[in-house]
């Protein structure tokens, strides 16, 4: 185990170690680096902190990761970044860096790994072109509200503005589209800046932070002790919802009959699953959860009326058309929601809760606005309930039940190819909806949204707000190294898959547990079904002409690909897909022009709803007017 | 009258850290969001390591309400204040350069600067420069006025403003006037 030693002592004076003695052959190839104490035994770096050490600002980066309890960060190391690098070499035994492929990828992954488990993703990137490239993930993070942490290498502080190589200004082009960002100008601010960032990142309403560090800033040393607490007069999120608020929102759910409880992201969030369901419960309220919200209250219920939005079923967008009484949880009255804004819920009491005030009569005023925690307020409103038998509502369930009867989710099946429901609808069965599922964006995504029955809201990665083709496979990426044992799917499509396709590499590096399903129709299906419908099917760059081969692209990934072109054959291969270890590929070739119903085209009102082909009343499904 | 009146100006008083980057962030979000800044004052609060923001904007009730909101959503700022009606003070300065070629003008530009209060703050043969103070309704009244006279160079500043009911007690209630008022 000499050699061994020989590597450790040189680390430690940061000298190159010769390349034969670099790995250590009897270490698993995914922690070959791993440092090996004589006797075989994994020695720790860890620091003794409690007397406020003199470390460099790159050893200060990676302890202040540790101390916020990170175990984990997915980046790329260049240039500006990497004295950070050296030193997260020494500090393997705690801190693991996933090795992407591309600064999105690492983005996405953190993304992924956060909204999978609650905590705050991290991810490291060098300066210029690698902080550029992070940009499309924060404003992902930023329209969803996942908490991440960006850490940016930037050209010393000696070059900043003198258009030195790999200089990019990082923090006046992340500014809007971060929560906060920082450049940190002396090593003394590194530990209070980090402890800051993780605190904005993950209340409040979470957001991505970032945190531009120059490289001499990380070759400066001092005394390292990382704050206990984070002081910040002129930021105080606000948890409780005002009692007399709280109270005219019970007062109004106990008044109003045709009531429908509208649930976004924000549930999730705040963990408030079981509230949403005891309201539900306690007031046999109906509910229907937004794209980022699926999850969080069980599809199986009976009070469950499915996804709401452009989408959505019939009877989720019906309901809030004729309610008289909107509760909306966490969620932001977005466009896809609300249709137009003139036309939305004119006759409904609106109560919205939310915590960031600013989403608070943004497009819709409400009547009754409450600023608040999700599951603050909800337990607020459980306990002003009054001990009484829920209200029958039996009316307003009457109407809901004979528009889930005449409208559900349909599709004619064929047998000369896959349809894309169909293939959605064996997917649902072969895994009842228990494995963390992410998506790309596309048509693929909203069926997925439709008929994948998310478990709980913590399964179900999306990208919502920004719409990011290329979330998927990254994100899946950082969800499957979140500790869980079951497989992890994507679901994608054969455009989305080519925007981050690159993550195969990563998958397999970390011998992921990832099953990849690519709902191939050789269209941008999507802008393509926009065409059709909207543009007199004029198909404007949507055919993708040339596409590889998926199976062979996995296996020359060196993961595992098979291929399902006829119905016939489609649930064998995803079961043997699904069955198979490691990172496997499925490419599922489904019929090419199948459109996604329902649909609220863009600008028209909500219940202005386009029901499919199958719908053979689809005329009188749709009024123009309600009465 | 059928003509629509223009969205009424709203001053917007903020504080904010004096660090870099924030009023780039303030800016930003208007740009960012489609509000318009009608003029910006910046400089050292009376608190330590505070910057006051005046700004002016124009909007709907709605529109206004989504502003100060969205100041307020900012990590580093502390205060946001509408300033409106009667309940401020508010001055803007300027400063303009005017050519007096011969005696006649030079009476003129006195008759103004008298009418006015205005102050001469540097003269020549053939030029004066005067300043002026008061609200900006008061400098549009008194532009109008020294325009005919011939103005070379002219600067104004954007308004600054301070709210009259402040959290202290004895906030003054009885304006005295500006120069101009």
């Amino acid at each position: 185990m000499q050699g061994s030693r020989i590597v450790l002592d040189q680390l430690d004076k940061d000298a190159p170690a010769p390349s034969s003695a670099r790995r250590n052959q009897s270490s698993p190839p995914a922690r070959q680096n791993e440092p090996v104490a004589p006797g075989g035994a994994v020695q720790s770096s860890a620091l003794d902190l409690s007397t406020a050490p003199v470390l460099r600002g790159a050893r200060i980066v990676v302890e202040s990761l540790i101390q916020e309890g990170v175990d984990l960060i997915f980046g790329y190391p260049g240039g500006a970044i990497l004295h950070v690098y050296d030193e997260l070499y020494k500090v393997q035994d705690r801190l693991r860096h996933v090795l992407v492929r591309h600064e999105q990828g690492a983005v996405h992954a953190a993304e992924g790994y956060a909204q999978s488990t609650g905590k705050v993703g991290v991810a490291m990137v060098t300066s210029g072109p690698g902080a550029t490239n992070v940009v499309t993930g924060l404003q992902n993070a930023l329209m969803d509200s996942t908490p991440i942490v960006v850490i940016s290498g930037q050209v010393a502080t000696t070059l900043i503005g003198n258009d030195a190589f790999q200089e990019a200004d990082i923090v006046g082009i992340t500014r809007p589209c971060t929560k906060y960002n920082y450049l940190v100008k002396r090593v003394e601010d590194l530990a209070p800046t980090i402890k800051e960032a993780f605190y904005l990142a993950r209340s409040g309403r979470p957001g991505p932070v970032l945190i531009d560090i120059p490289k001499d800033i990380t070759a400066n040393t001092t005394a390292f002790s990382y704050p206990e607490k984070v002081e910040l007069a002129s930021y105080k999120p606000t948890i409780k919802g005002h009692p007399l608020q709280v109270k005219k929102a019970v007062d109004l759910i106990r008044q109003f009959d045709k009531a429908v409880l509208y649930i976004g992201g924000g549930v999730v969030t705040a963990g408030a699953e079981r509230e949403v369901m005891e309201l539900s419960r306690r007031m046999n309220l109906p509910v229907t959860p937004t794209l980022m919200g699926l999850g969080a209250f069980p599809p199986s219920d009976s009070r469950s009326l499915g996804m709401l939005g452009m989408h959505g079923t019939y009877t989720a967008n019906m309901a809030m058309a004729k309610a008289d009484l909107i509760i909306n949880i966490g969620a932001r009255f977005d466009d896809r929601v609300t249709g137009r804004v003139d036309k939305f819920a004119v006759n409904a009491k609106k109560i919205h809760v939310d915590i960031d005030p600013s989403s608070v009569n943004k497009t819709v005023m409400v009547d009754v606005p409450i600023v608040g925690d999700a599951k603050h307020v909800l337990q607020q409103m459980l306990e002003m309930l009054p001990d009484e038998k829920p209200p029958e509502r039996s009316a307003w369930w009457a109407e809901l039940r004979e528009m889930q009867r005449r409208y559900p989710l349909r599709y004619k099946d064929r047998t000369d190819c896959i349809m894309p429901q169909r293939f959605f609808e064996e997917l649902a069965s072969l895994t009842q909806g228990r494995y963390i599922c992410s998506t790309d964006v596309g048509q693929h995504q909203m069926w997925a949204a439709q008929y994948y029955p998310v478990a709980n809201g913590r399964n179900w990665l999306t990208s919502g707000g920004l719409g990011t083709m290329g979330y998927g496979l990254p994100a899946a990426v950082g969800a499957a190294l979140n500790g869980t044992k079951e497989p992890v799917l994507c679901v994608t499509g054969d455009g989305s898959f080519q925007m981050c396709i690159q993550e195969l590499a990563t998958c397999v590096q970390e011998n992921l547990n990832l099953k990849i399903l690519v709902m191939n129709n050789r269209f941008l299906g999507m802008v393509r079904q926009w065409q059709e419908l909207l543009y007199d099917r004029r198909y404007s760059e949507v055919g993708l002409k040339y596409f590889p081969d998926f199976v062979k692209i996995a296996e020359a990934y060196g993961a595992t690909g098979f291929r399902a072109e006829k119905p016939e054959e489609l649930r064998a291969v995803m079961e043997k897909g699904l069955n198979t270890p490691g990172t496997v590929l499925m490419d599922i070739i489904v019929h090419k022009e199948t459109n996604v119903f329902p649909m609220i085209p863009g600008g028209a009102a909500h219940y202005e709803i386009l029901l499919g082909p199958e719908d053979d009343e689809q005329k009188d499904a749709q009024p123009r007017e309600l009465a | 009258m059928t003509s629509v009146a223009p969205s009424t100006r709203h001053i917007i008083s903020i504080l904010v850290e004096d660090r870099s980057g924030e009023l780039a962030r303030i800016v930003g979000l208007f740009s960012g969001r489609g509000y318009n800044i009608d003029s910006l004052a910046v400089n050292r609060s009376i608190e330590p390591g505070m910057s006051r923001v005046v700004l002016t904007t124009r909007g709907e009730p709605p529109v206004i309400e989504q502003i100060l909101k969205q100041v307020n959503k900012l990590v580093r700022v502390h205060k946001v204040r509408h300033l409106q009606g009667e309940g401020h003070l508010e001055r803007e300065l300027c400063i303009v350069t005017v050519r007096t070629q011969n005696a006649r003008a030079r009476e003129e530009l006195e008759r103004v600067i008298k009418l006015t209060g205005s102050r001469v703050l540097a003269f020549s043969a053939t030029a004066f420069t005067v300043e002026a103070t008061g609200t900006s309704t008061d400098i549009d009244h008194f532009l109008e006025l020294i325009r005919p006279l011939g103005v070379r160079d002219m600067v104004r500043s954007a308004p600054i403003a301070l709210s009259r009911a402040g959290t202290e007690a004895e906030a003054p209630a009885v304006e005295v006037g500006g120069v101009l008022s």
